[in-house]
């Protein structure tokens, strides 16, 4: 159609142009020949051309112009102003400085243009009613509103005293490096200027530093009063301006609910904040009184901002405060929450992420080479009375327990759908709050059971909303650091093993993506404190993860090295602020968890040590209770749990044990304060786990403090996963709990029992594992399994089974070569090598050769990692190598092989000697043990020596 | 010369950002090109018209409002971005007229509003809107001819920066211009 238009119009304009051509008088007949219509649409469009051909142009010309003429006549655009130059550009509009043009005086003004529109009568009539009750504010911190208007288009604008400014208040502070007195003394200014417009009946409603502008004199000039209320005043309801700052608006403002003078209070509370943090860590007076003014219910703030400004008098006199009944643990919930870290609220992260559930049941497989014969004869008869006894209170427990949980998870989800429906009809509502509300509600949602399914829902909301309004507003530094923190908060639902445990890669993704707004951000303000802390979070993290998930392990903690030293200059640079230290501390526990997991020998005590001394005192600055350090809390139970654990490496078992019980008492202490926090109650768990492991390593795995620390370990286990059936996490640590159970059950001789246990476990992980293919954690888990099941099974007399897992085991642990750390692998395909050869060889087979291979890998390991657990790991390896040529030569194999036989153990005999502690003689195969084997050796290859 | 083709290239590198979501771009682009928009926004409200007390900063304030406020238009370089300029500063005086018209019918209008706007004359007003439509339709047909229209009189561009942008001769250019404006001026004066 257009087309046929076009050809229509081509052949008009052809006849149109040659007419054009002609002298006038042959026109007329040059269009008599054309046919209709053609010959119409022709005389017509040559009506147009005058004589001198230009007619049509001029006539359009004219039409555009007059229009143009008095749209744009600079009195109608903006008043008698001249604009002269713009002076910045932002959410709300634009500010121009301007001049009168009428020069009844010159005097420069700021003009600043909103985008709303002003359609109604109703609205200009409200417009020019607020218009002149600001006229009226004359106060000398308050930059007065001279005039306002609209545009012939209809924006409406403001004529505004121009300040000369010296910064905003935050920075002029900074800039001139002004005491804390000196910036006490501003901000009462501000407090005055604040109460003057409120005994007007004027509320800002807008108050952050971005509007309070320092003048060289050193005044203050509290910007745009009242402005936020005549552009987005809607008296139908809800509104919520959307240039509007998150970090310094009320809750009430942020429920889009009525606002009063309480809420510039609040602001205003904030800003206090925010102006002494960065001079001086704020002593307890300064914080009760920021604490007063930012109350969650408006009702409970200062009254006036007079009152604020005496207390805040007081405070600097040193008399007593009016704010002083107020209750620190609401005081120190809203400190808390303006002062949160971005990256901080899951920070009960470091042992969780650390934790996947590798590390702490670790021991749990040693357990199995830790059955013991010395104990093996006088546990028989307590152990069985024993057991009967746990079984019924567990039964009894269990039937309790179930009905009320139930309910009480079906509640939970309820809670979580609500908050999540809640949180849907704010991102609707295109709230700015998206990035401020989703910490609030993830920190409660995330924690409750049950939740990873709406907590996940609620993450990508946000996510989605939050990149759509990056993308709109790129330079908008809140919406970008609250992008970042979604994000985080993103990644640890995926990876944090508590909740999904997802492999990471899509954790990797969300914090590599938040990592580069950080530094972007970080080079836009290069000095801001938060950003940076940020960044050491989030690189800290995502250096955990790339561990966690295997590959360049080496990599990864060279990373988190320099985050380190980066989270060190900080601290040193920023010698009052809390913040830093406890991100140092947090940093050096991660560091310290990642090098047990890397390269155990590098990982450092000192290091735990230094994250202890420096969480210490932070903790006992503060009043127990306050929430503020339930994070710092977690970070020194975390630290606690890495010195435990280095000390566990080094064979320093009583001393582990001591720091792993500091730790679990703590971790015990804050989980009664969030008894359904998931996170913490694992935490809890793995502490259990600790415990238990290390009664192992000490020879003594029944001890009576590690059968109370397995049951507890298991029933949080068995909570957790039916709180939450969706909670892959759950599951894993339901199966890795179960074996650690069965490990102890072995022990106590009940192997039937264990058994069962460690098939469905290996049927979880591995169904688990085939959902996730991808995931090497579960493989990972795996092998650890079978390796167990394996042994027991071997223990059970059932071979042919016992070898079926090792072979498994084998499988897996090949497969891992690629995708885990290379030592990783090798560790376990030893373990399983030197296995499968021995149950072979027990078989009647000669499989000596595997046996060599087995100790050739962890020969390797050794090579790599000398840790004296990595010591006792090769001395194992010879002992059991040993074994194998030890048996084939009492079968009648090769003389030889006695002296290889006698050559191992020999070895094995030495490094007994040489490590202290109780790693080594738990070993034992099948009733006898190595040392009857290496007198055996000794004895055949004539070699009976008296060796000390 | 070095200097004019860095700043040239700058803004290439601006206009790319700036369609990929990048909004910061934009508020850098103004003040690189500011100098142009001015020219353009001279041009468009001075004309041959006695009164040359018009405020091209108003205009190029409005045009940034504009862009800033929506999706970037799809502009491959320099002289696209002149082309969307130029079509939002078509809308700008559009949205004027409509709005002004507007006005003289709701009558009664409080002061403040209406306090800046002059009697113009409602039928240029009118006119305007009218070629709006008019350039709508051709554009349908002849999209060309319809560009050359708006960067000629709306963006008020040199007929060489016109004929440059739209990739045809001066003497091409010319006589569509020679038609559209015809052809335009013959759909005003049959509009009922």
């Amino acid at each position: 159609m257009p087309d046929r238009d076009w050809r229509a119009l081509r052949i008009l304009e052809d006849l149109f142009h040659e007419a054009g051509a002609l002298p006038a008088q042959q026109r007329d007949a040059f269009v008599e020949r054309q046919p209709e219509p053609l010959r119409a649409e022709l005389s017509a469009l040559l009506r147009e051309l005058d004589e001198t051909g230009e007619g049509a142009e001029a006539r359009i010309s004219e039409a555009i112009g007059a229009v143009a003429e008095f749209a744009l006549r600079p009195g109608e655009w903006a008043g008698p102003y001249r604009l002269i130059r713009c002076l910045g550009q932002g959410g709300m509009g634009s500010v121009y400085l301007a001049t009168r043009a009428d020069n009844a005086f010159e005097k420069n003004v700021a003009v600043k243009f909103v985008r709303a529109g002003m359609d109604s009568p109703a609205s200009r009539e409200r417009f020019e009613a607020e218009r002149r009750i600001l006229a009226r504010l004359d106060h000398p911190s308050i930059a007065r509103l001279l005039d306002a208007g609209a545009t012939a288009l209809g924006s409406p604008y403001f004529v505004m005293e121009y300040v000369e400014s010296a910064g905003n208040i935050l920075e002029y502070c900074e800039r001139n490096g002004l005491s804390a007195a000196e910036r006490l003394r501003i901000f009462r200014d501000v407090c005055d200027a604040v109460h003057y417009a409120h005994k007007n009946l004027v509320i800002h409603r807008d108050l952050k530093p971005g509007n309070i502008l320092v003048n060289p004199e050193g005044t203050p000039k509290l910007l745009d009063f009242g402005i936020a209320k005549i552009i987005d005043a809607n008296p139908t309801g809800y509104t919520q301006p959307r240039w509007i700052t998150p970090r310094y608006a009320s809750p009430e403002q942020a429920r889009g609910d009525a606002v009063t003078t309480a809420s510039d209070i609040y602001s205003l509370g904030v800003i206090l904040t925010e102006l002494l943090q960065a001079a001086l860590p704020l002593d307890r007076d300064l914080r009760t009184i920021a604490g007063k003014a930012t109350r969650e219910s408006h009702g409970d703030r200062y009254d006036s901002a007079a009152a604020l400004m005496a207390d805040l008098q007081a405070a600097a006199d040193g008399r007593p405060i009016s704010a002083r009944n107020y209750t620190r643990r609401e005081r120190a919930w809203q400190w808390a929450r303006r002062n949160r870290l971005p990256a901080a609220a899951s920070a009960t992260a470091v042992l969780s992420l650390m934790c996947g559930a590798g590390v702490a049941f670790r021991s749990a497989m040693d357990a199995q080479e830790a059955r013991s014969v010395a104990l093996a004869e006088k546990r028989k008869a307590e152990q069985q009375a024993a057991r009967a006894d746990r079984q019924a209170r567990l039964a009894q427990r269990e039937s309790a327990k179930a009905a009320a949980q139930a309910a009480l998870a079906a509640e939970r989800e309820r809670v979580a759908l609500q908050a999540q429906a809640l949180a849907d009809r704010r991102y609707s509502d295109s709230s700015r709050l998206a990035g401020s509300f989703v910490h609030e509600i993830y920190a409660e949602v995330s924690a409750l059971p049950g939740a990873a399914r709406a907590s996940g829902k609620l993450l990508a909301a946000t996510i989605a909303y939050l990149e759509k309004l990056a993308s709109q507003n790129s330079t908008d530094d809140t919406v970008q650091m609250d992008l970042a923190s979604a994000y985080r908060l993103s990644a640890m639902l995926d990876a944090g093993p508590g909740v999904r445990a997802g492999d990471g890669t899509r954790a990797l993704e969300l914090l590599e993506k938040a990592q580069a707004i950080l530094l972007r951000l970080n080079s836009r303000h290069p000095g801001d404190l938060r950003t940076q802390l940020s960044r050491v979070e989030i690189t800290g993290t995502l250096a955990a993860i790339r561990l966690e998930q295997g590959g360049k392990a080496d990599h990864a903690l060279d990373e988190e090295q320099r985050n380190l030293a980066l989270a060190r200059q900080l601290a040193a640079d920023h010698p009052g602020d809390a913040r830093a230290r406890y991100m140092l501390a947090k940093t050096l526990t991660r560091t310290v968890f990642m090098a047990l997991q890397a390269r155990p020998a590098a990982a450092s005590e000192a290091m735990a040590d230094e994250a202890v001394r420096l969480l210490r005192p932070l903790l006992e600055s503060a009043q127990p209770g306050e929430p503020e350090w339930h994070d710092a809390e977690d970070v020194l139970a975390d630290s606690l749990s890495a010195q435990a654990q280095v000390n566990a490496v080094q064979n320093r078992f009583a001393e582990a044990l001591r720091l792993h019980r500091e730790g679990l008492r703590l971790r015990e202490t804050i989980m009664k304060r969030y008894p359904l926090d998931t996170i913490r109650r694992r935490n809890v768990m793995l502490s259990h786990a600790f415990v238990a492991n290390l009664h192992n390593s000490m020879g003594e795995p029944n001890h009576p403090e590690a059968r109370m620390a397995v049951e507890r370990m298991a029933a949080i286990a068995k909570e957790l996963a039916s709180e939450d059936t969706a909670s892959n996490g759950a599951k894993l640590d339901y199966a890795m709990s179960s074996l650690r159970m069965a490990a102890f059950l072995s022990g106590e001789g009940n192997i039937r029992e264990a058994a069962e246990l460690e098939r469905e476990s290996v049927r979880a992980l591995a169904a688990l594992g085939a959902a996730d293919p991808d995931n090497v954690n579960y493989r990972k888990h795996l092998t650890g399994a079978l390796r167990q099941q394996g042994d027991t099974l071997r223990a059970m007399g059932l071979l042919p089974e016992s070898l079926a897992a090792f072979e498994w085991m084998a499988r897996e642990g090949e497969a891992l070569t690629k995708r885990a750390p290379p030592l990783y692998a090798l560790r376990l395909i030893s373990i399983a090598l030197s296995r499968i050869a021995l149950v072979r060889t027990r078989m009647g087979e000669d499989d000596t050769a595997r046996a060599e291979r087995a100790l050739e890998a962890a020969t390797r390991v050794f090579e790599n990692d000398t840790s004296p657990a990595s010591q006792a790991s090769l001395a194992r390896a010879m002992a059991r190598t040993g074994e194998v040529f030890a048996l084939c030569a009492a079968r009648g194999g090769r003389p030889e092989y006695w002296r290889r036989a006698a050559e191992l153990l020999g070895n094995w005999d030495e490094a007994k000697r040489r490590l202290p502690g109780a790693v080594l003689p738990l070993g034992l195969a099948e009733g006898e043990d190595w040392d009857s084997l290496l007198a055996a050796a000794r004895q055949a290859t004539g070699q009976v020596a008296a060796k000390r | 010369m070095v200097e004019l083709r860095q700043q040239e290239d700058n803004v290439t590198v601006l206009i790319e950002q700036w369609k990929e979501g990048e909004a910061s771009a934009l508020g850098k682009l103004m003040p690189l090109i500011y100098s142009e928009l001015r020219r353009l926004a001279r041009a468009q409200i001075a004309g041959e018209r006695a009164n040359h007390t018009l405020q091209p900063t108003a205009l190029v304030h409005e045009v940034y409002l504009r862009l800033s406020g929506s999706a970037p238009p799809p502009v491959e370089g320099r002289k696209q971005f002149y082309g969307v300029a130029a079509r939002v500063m078509r809308q700008i005086l559009v949205d004027h007229a409509r709005r002004y018209l507007r006005a003289k019918r709701g009558g009664g209008a409080p002061a403040v509003a209406l306090r800046h706007l002059l009697p113009g004359p409602p039928t240029c007003a009118a006119d305007l809107l009218a070629l709006d439509q008019a350039l709508d339709r051709l554009n349908a047909i002849d999209e060309r001819k319809a560009r050359g229209v708006e960067l000629r009189y709306f963006a008020g561009l040199e007929m060489a920066e016109v004929a440059e942008i739209l990739s045809i001769s001066v003497m091409t250019l010319h006589r569509d211009l020679r038609f559209s404006t015809a052809w335009l001026a013959g759909q005003l004066r049959h509009r009922e």
